[in-house]
């Protein structure tokens, strides 16, 4: 089976130009061939000659006849010298085959002849014999005869020439207005063409463009999931290095904080190793009572390191949560009161209930620590009094104590527990929370 | 020659016989016509030598022949072309019972524009007198 081939795209157009300049050159050609026919004008001509001829014929016989009458004025030689100038004109070539076509060389010679007779009487007769109109109008009779015979002849011949001349310039003008609206034709079909092209190659453009768009959707959609991507691994980084940062802090807060409760248990073990046979059930029960409290010291400086740790490794993710601020503040006093035994810890909560966004574990841990903190610097005997309050879109939590207070340098790193150390004693200044 | 004409010798005009135009430049011309076949050779002299020998100023000539015939010729073609006043064809002496005495011939082969229907009634032969105007 023969498949069709396409058609190429620039065929159509090719043709058409091919057309265009076909019908381009055949008007040119046929509007050159009429301007040619138009330069031919012999016929016009010939009317001419030969109607001067009959003029110049005419005129001889006059002068013959007034000679005769005596007017010797007429010159009758001058005037057949005139004849015979246009007989000689006609009997020239473009003439002469003129009259041939047309059949009238007979009479053109006979005219001629006529013409020569005419000579000879005139120039071999002597005196004014020569001019005798009966020996001369015989042969002027005939001469003129002829010459109205070609007259009549080329006349109807002129007349034919022009309608047939006409006839050819109406043909070709006719193939030259075919040819000229060809010309059109094709004109607009090469219009057509290019209007075509035109929308092709702005549908095209429209194609390109939207391709590019989705091109460049398709670029910012990886360069988005590459950014994330960044992001992803730069949070990584960034958690690998708050792991990094959260083992080297709870290492350095271990090593610090925890040599003192260390201290006191070991030191109180090795009492007790060693004189354990002089103590009284007492006395041990107090140094074990001791030996204990260093370790719940230690264990809540474990939990303290860790939440302080996480802070600075940024490893802890709250988890946000409507909660009531008195209630952490109630929790957190019952809970200190049961591991303490202390009976210093006063709350008060304002109307309405506080409630707060928050996470509850950090917020419980940041409670403590500041509790912890409250009970610890201040004096065994005053009370730490913890208020809840609620200002317009803003919840408060004061813990207050009624010891020496802070330094104001060391207060911004309060909460922080590897600062504890720095804390520095500030008799002057209020305690606060 | 009549009209606007400075040397006279007859009343107002200048009336000349052969031997006062065989006075005048003789110039040569081969060219075609539109009533002979193939080149011709012509001999005479130029119309404006002519009508500058005759301190003849005006701005038309008009040419008659023996048969009464009568054109009238713009002075600019004289000299624009070498026209001819011939007396000369192929070396024979035109005669008035030819193309004789002048011959009034322009050089049709140098200018393209001289083969224009409207310069063949200007070729004006048997010429006998110009009136300049």
């Amino acid at each position: 089976m023969t498949r069709l081939r396409a058609v190429p795209p620039y065929a159509v157009p090719s043709l058409v130009i091919v057309a265009l300049t076909a019908f381009l050159a055949f008007a040119l050609v046929r509007l050159f061939q009429v301007e040619q026919a138009m330069r031919v004008n012999v016929d016009e001509n010939m009317l001419w000659v030969v109607t001067q001829a009959q003029v110049a014929s005419h005129r001889l016989d006059q002068a013959v006849n007034r000679r005769a009458l005596g007017n010797s004025a007429e010159d009758p030689e001058l005037r057949l010298d005139i004849l015979s100038s246009r007989l000689t004109l006609m009997d020239d070539g473009p003439q002469r085959r003129y009259l041939a076509a047309e059949g009238l060389e007979p009479r053109l010679d006979e005219a001629l002849d006529r013409m020569q007779a005419l000579r000879e009487i005139i120039t071999a007769t002597p005196g004014e014999a020569r001019f005798d109109p009966e020996r001369l109008t015989p042969h002027l009779d005939a001469l003129m005869a002829s010459l109205n015979r070609i007259a009549n002849q080329v006349m109807m011949a002129e007349w034919e020439s022009t309608g047939s001349r006409l006839d050819t310039y109406r043909n070709s003008l006719e193939k030259v207005i075919a040819a000229i609206v060809g010309i059109g034709l094709s004109g607009a079909i090469l219009v057509m063409l290019l209007v075509t092209a035109l929308r092709q190659r702005r549908a095209a453009q429209r194609g390109l463009m939207a391709h590019r768009d989705r091109l460049e959707e398709e670029v910012e959609r990886h360069i988005y999931r590459y950014r994330q991507a960044a992001e992803a691994l730069a949070q990584a980084l960034d958690r690998e290095r708050g792991v990094s940062e959260f083992y080297r802090s709870f290492a350095a807060m271990v090593s610090h904080q925890f040599r003192t409760p260390l201290a006191v248990i070991d030191s109180g073990l090795q009492r007790l190793l060693r004189r354990h046979h002089q103590f009284t059930p007492e006395q041990r029960s107090e140094r074990y009572t001791r030996l204990r409290e260093a370790v719940a010291q230690m264990t809540r400086l474990v939990e303290s390191s860790l939440t302080a740790a996480r802070l600075d490794g940024k490893q802890v993710e709250p988890s946000m949560g409507r909660h009531s601020l008195s209630g952490i503040v109630d929790h957190l006093c019952r809970l200190q009161s049961e591991a303490t035994g202390t009976r210093r810890l006063q709350t008060e909560h304002g109307t309405p209930e506080p409630w707060a966004w928050c996470d509850r574990a950090l917020t419980e841990q940041v409670l403590a620590n500041l509790v912890n903190n409250a009970l610890k610097y201040s004096p065994e005997d005053r009370p730490v009094r913890i208020t809840t309050a609620r200002e317009g879109d803003r919840v408060i939590c004061q813990v207050t104590d009624f010891g020496p207070g802070f330094l104001p340098k060391s207060s911004r790193s309060c909460s922080n527990a590897s600062s504890a150390a720095a804390m520095r004693r500030a008799p002057t200044v209020p305690a606060w929370g | 020659m009549s009209g606007e004409v400075g040397l006279t010798n007859v009343d107002d005009e200048a009336h000349l016989d052969a031997a006062m135009l065989a006075a005048l430049p003789r110039e040569r011309l081969t060219t075609h016509t539109s009533v002979t076949d193939g080149p011709q050779t012509f001999e005479g002299f130029l119309a404006r030598d002519l009508l500058d020998a005759l301190h003849a100023e005006g701005e038309t000539v008009t040419a008659l022949a023996l048969n009464d015939y009568l054109a009238e010729i713009p002075v600019e073609d004289f000299e624009r072309y070498d026209v001819l006043l011939a007396d000369t064809m192929n070396c024979e002496r035109l005669t008035r019972r030819d193309k004789g005495p002048l011959w009034i011939v322009y050089p049709r082969d140098d200018h393209a524009e001289l083969q224009d229907i409207r310069y063949d009634y200007r070729w004006v032969w048997q010429l006998y007198r110009l009136e300049v105007e």
